[in-house]
């Protein structure tokens, strides 16, 4: 017997398709066109073919490698701190020891996730200002400025998405960890397990589906990181915060070359492709069942 | 024992009220900011406290009429962006819960992955197609946008609540000879208000923050949302207005601190929903 077309599952998928297709398929196979073409934002109604020559445009110039390890050091370094904090705090937020307390420092850990990024970047702006921002005034930094230095500039817009971002980390952790089942604990204990070991042999393998899913998920929205980049520093001083982000949106848009952003943004999506495919084959084997 | 236990209890403690005061300072020096008269603001030494509170830099924000016009766009933005995210989610949610089709886990897997897609890169073909589309500084463009941006963890999160309903309920509303429609609406989507809310406080944030959107595909001063206009209006000399941007900011966060303070539960609930299944 053959199932007829279920008319009214088509139905409600096909707006939310159509919808995607529109704002996500249509727009990636544009861009792949574009890398192919020389096309200013200057004069959008003319496009030329040209060879290729965006591609090798982009890798002739160190700028390109430069922003994607500036990426990938900016990504590295917030997300492991995150992760460390985050899974502290959960591990701090979990314990027995706290009773009625638990939601009152849950709200205060948490309330920095709720504001925007705009105006997390403003209020550390604020707060790392030259002569007046009190992280100077707290670590007697005179007025030395921490943003417009090139050593500290890309530290200091870590110390800012970390702020913001870790309250996530943290309460998806809480969660994960609110579902492990207390007998496992008691079971080991009577095994003799220290709590280190209970840590590492029951804890960890318990949550991994959510680590692997939280860090993930930081990992592609810092990956493309924009607002507190373009807000705190516009990708400087001398280039010591442009991500490739920056770099990309600078070359579309301040640059006026849109051919050679999208070209960027070709080699760019190959590179997440290839990392998504990775991380599962590397972080799927460390599950357990139970 | 007994001692270890008060020892490990007041470390804890330490350790969780020194994490609270990290994380919670920069938004009690942002709020104590915006409530220290202009001239205070930038004075050595720093005041902690503020002695004598004042409006004055909401005022100033406020008065130049601008800021109202960013935060009603906002408002529009952000809310038309829920209420599509939501529709259009459930539909999509209900139907990848109910309906087992060839492909169907493959293109939940491949709308799921369209998250990792740099939105900037996304920008360059959307800002040439709305451009085409004289679709440049609507609110349309805004919501398209960012109706995207919630789209696949918002179909992710509603279809793991779906799944909690047993289809028991569907054949027997059938057997009753209720419309497939009818049940969905009358019997269904009630008993996954939860997701429903969780999704809509998500998909408000992620467009109630959104910055490169409102940036880049309005150009009109009058079109612009909170986060740009913020950026563009009080962030832009050499000398920031620190009153100004700072009670802007202020006036930004507010509702959803507020909103997250009433409605705790439901928030974490609908943040965790998906990721981690109890």
């Amino acid at each position: 017997m053959r199932k007829k077309r279920d008319w009214f599952m088509i139905g409600l998928l096909s707006p939310a398709m159509i919808m995607l297709t529109f704002t996500i398929v249509i727009p990636v196979i544009v861009v792949v066109m574009l890398s192919m073409f020389k096309y200013s934002l200057l004069n959008i109604n003319t496009i030329k073919w040209n060879n290729f020559a965006n591609y090798t445009s982009v890798l002739k110039n160190s700028l390109f490698f430069d922003s994607f390890l500036r990426t990938l050091i900016y990504v590295g370094s917030t997300v492991l701190l995150q992760f460390a904090i985050g899974l502290s705090m959960a591990l701090l937020l979990n314990s027995k020891a706290l009773n009625r307390s638990r939601s009152a420092y849950r709200t205060a850990l948490f309330l920095p996730w709720t504001v925007p990024s705009m105006v997390a970047a403003v209020v550390w702006m604020f707060m790392y200002q030259p002569q007046f921002g009190v992280v100077n005034h707290m670590f007697g930094l005179k007025d030395f400025n921490l943003l417009g230095s090139t050593q500290t500039a890309m530290l200091s817009v870590i110390i800012t998405a970390v702020w913001k971002q870790t309250p996530l980390m943290m309460i998806m952790l809480l969660s994960a960890l609110q579902t492990v089942p207390a007998d496992l604990y008691e079971a080991a204990s009577i095994d003799g397990a220290g709590s280190f070991m209970r840590f590492k042999a029951i804890t960890i393998p318990a949550i991994m589906p959510v680590i692997k899913t939280v860090t993930l998920s930081s990992i592609i929205t810092n990956f493309q990181m924009f607002v507190l980049f373009f807000t705190m520093t516009g990708g400087g001083p001398v280039r010591a915060t442009t991500t490739l982000t920056i770099y990309t949106y600078e070359t579309a848009f301040t640059g006026y070359n849109l051919g050679k952003g999208s070209a960027i943004g070709v080699y760019w999506l190959a590179f997440l492709l290839i990392f998504s495919i990775l991380y599962n084959k590397l972080l799927s084997t460390k599950e357990i069942e139970y | 024992m007994k001692r270890r236990a008060m020892i490990s209890k007041t470390l804890t403690h330490s350790a969780l009220i020194l994490l609270s005061l990290l994380f919670f300072f920069p938004l009690y020096w942002m709020i104590i900011t915006s409530l220290k008269p202009n001239s205070e603001i930038l004075k050595l030494p720093l005041r902690f406290f503020v002695t004598n509170p004042t409006l004055e830099n909401f005022t100033r924000t406020f008065e130049d009429g601008l800021f109202v016009i960013y935060y009603k766009n906002n408002i529009i933005v952000s809310a038309l962006t829920t209420l599509v995210t939501i529709f259009l989610a459930t539909m999509a949610s209900y139907a990848f819960s109910r309906y087992k089709f060839k492909g169907s886990g493959a293109l939940q897997m491949l709308i799921l992955s369209t998250q990792m897609f740099p939105a900037v890169v996304l920008l360059i073909s959307l800002y040439t197609m709305y451009s085409k589309l004289k679709l440049l500084n609507t609110y349309a463009a805004l919501i398209l946008a960012c109706s995207t941006n919630a789209l696949p963890m918002s179909i992710w999160m509603l279809k793991s609540f779906f799944d909690t309903v047993p289809s028991s309920l569907e054949e027997s509303a059938s057997l009753d000879g209720a419309s497939k429609g009818y049940t969905l609406v009358k019997i269904i989507i009630p008993l996954v208000k939860p997701g429903i809310l969780a999704v809509g406080l998500y998909s408000f944030l992620l467009s109630w923050e959104d910055f490169l959107w409102g940036l880049n595909l309005v150009t009109k001063i009058d079109m612009r949302t909170l986060a740009s206009g913020i950026s563009l209006s009080y962030l832009g000399e050499s000398a920031y207005d620190w009153g100004k941007a700072i009670s802007a900011t202020v006036a930004a966060a507010l509702p959803v601190m507020i909103a997250f303070i009433f409605l705790q539960k439901n928030f974490i609930a609908g943040l965790t929903a998906g990721a981690v299944k109890g």
